[in-house]
């Protein structure tokens, strides 16, 4: 038992990768596609008339894209955290 | 003799629901602390609905893999009288940690304890030093350092893409964005947490005979836990909430955002790969890697005092926990396990006293940082 142990490696570099290229890619990647929604809506106009009617739907649906796409996202991780080893 | 048992077990119960509620009162700061700096939430609100998500999140996920101080400690060592003076260890060293509005790893601190009294029950042998170094020591280097870049990352990707943005979107948005992630984070925190102490219950009752070896959770355990975590929560511990919203750093709406979201991605990445990486440590790393992210100041010497507190974690717990459990054995029987109880009860008490000298509430927990804690005197930024 001893000897089994001792000859684990303290840190499984694998999954501290593996940790790290998931944060990145939901962390980084999900702030970015969310924040991509803000200035979507605020391109848009949201509320403003004056703006040019196809501008706005465009970017409105840019908007809702972007964070359906996070929800997606967050549904993922929440799945992935419930599947734990 | 069978009298002695069940009065260890009855403590043990109450002990692990009170380690739950400091548990919770502790590391409700994890969720919470930038969402309320940023004035995203009102204080009661904010802890509030982190109050629901942990208790969501304690029921959410019910494979109780997480025995605490597996791979720690030998699981033959582990006897009802170990785990009461561990849970001792862990509730100790959150009060003092709470008083001195430190984060710190409640898990570590209860492992210390576990630990701690270990040493006492069967000496250095039963202590898995392999399974220390890699369950806990490492971690708590990495733990920071990974959600620090994450969160530098993302705070730059945040400010950049919004620019350009309305002060109106932008503001909608990175409150929107705040709840939602800060939201995952207690989810996290309840799944993964209370479920810790839903193992320590389990393996006492197991102990005691008074649950089947292989036996699952019973109910009323899963609920006298979820319900001590949501309440602790609830209560909140806003000592911490301020030294983590407000002691780091001076943040913005987007680095909130960009700090709890990468957060989030550490802890649900780590806890499906395995990795235990600790809240309390992510959520500081995270905070300090927002502020690197936006060329923000950053406090240091908090940050510094922080990282002090986690090095002394697992020592000082140990250290309370092979004193109770010391204490329990020198004194013996129902009388020993009862005189700890007192004590742990009167050190708790104290604290709680001298603790409203100078009270943080829902009402200051966003005041002006100070390097006192007092009105004036503020501490210098360093960039």
């Amino acid at each position: 038992m001893a000897i089994s142990a001792a000859a684990t490696p303290l840190l499984d570099a694998g999954a501290m990768v593996r940790v790290l290229a998931l944060s990145i890619g939901f962390g980084v990647g999900g702030v970015a596609v969310f924040c991509l929604g803000i200035w979507a809506l605020s391109g848009s106009g949201y509320g403003d008339p004056t703006r040019a009617t196809s501008r706005r739907a465009l970017l409105l649906v840019v908007a809702i894209s972007c964070w359906a796409l996070t929800l997606v996202a967050i549904g993922l991780g929440l799945w992935a955290m419930l599947q734990k080893p | 003799m069978q009298t002695s048992s069940s009065l260890t077990l009855g403590l043990v119960v109450i002990l692990s629901v009170g380690f739950d509620f400091t548990n919770g009162f502790h590391d409700s700061a994890n969720a919470m602390a930038t969402t309320i700096a940023t004035g995203s939430l009102r204080p009661k609100v904010a802890v509030g609905i982190s109050a629901v998500a942990n208790l969501v999140g304690a029921f959410l996920s019910l494979a109780v893999a997480a025995t605490i101080a597996k791979g720690i400690v030998s699981q033959d060592s582990v006897t009802i009288t170990v785990v009461f003076a561990g849970l001792v260890g862990g509730i100790a060293w959150n009060v003092g940690t709470w008083y001195l509005g430190m984060p710190s790893s409640s898990s570590h601190a209860l492992i210390g304890g576990v630990i701690g009294a270990t040493l006492v029950h069967a000496g250095t042998s039963a202590v898995l030093w392999h399974g220390v170094a890699s369950k806990v020591l490492i971690p708590a280097v990495l733990a920071p350092v990974v959600a620090a870049a994450v969160a530098a990352a993302a705070t730059f990707a945040a400010y950049r893409l919004t620019r350009r943005a309305s002060a109106a979107s932008a503001g909608l948005g990175f409150r929107v964005g705040q709840i939602g992630t800060a939201t995952l984070v207690s989810l996290a925190h309840g799944t993964n947490d209370a479920q810790k102490t839903m193992g320590v219950l389990t393996l006492a009752l197991v102990a005691n005979g008074s649950l089947a070896h292989g036996a699952g959770t019973p109910t009323w355990v899963v609920l006298i836990c979820a319900v001590a975590m949501a309440v602790g929560t609830y209560v909140g511990g806003w000592r911490i909430i301020r030294t983590m919203g407000r002691g780091l750093i001076e943040i913005e709406p987007p680095q909130g955002l960009a700090s709890q979201a990468a957060s989030a991605a550490v802890i649900l990445s780590s806890s499906h790969l395995g990795l235990p990486l600790s809240t309390t440590q992510v959520v500081s790393g995270s905070i300090v890697g927002s502020g690197l992210g936006h060329a923000r100041p950053v406090r240091w010497r908090v940050f510094g005092h922080m990282v002090v507190t986690w090095l002394c974690t697992l020592p000082g717990a140990a250290t309370v926990g092979a004193a109770a459990y010391a204490l329990t054995a020198a004194i013996g029987g129902r009388v020993g396990t009862s005189v700890v109880a007192v004590v742990l009860g009167l050190f708790c008490g104290l604290v709680f006293v001298r603790s409203r000298r100078q009270p943080v509430t829902p009402g200051n927990v966003n005041d002006p940082w100070t390097a006192s804690g007092g009105p004036t005197d503020d501490e210098q930024l360093v960039a």
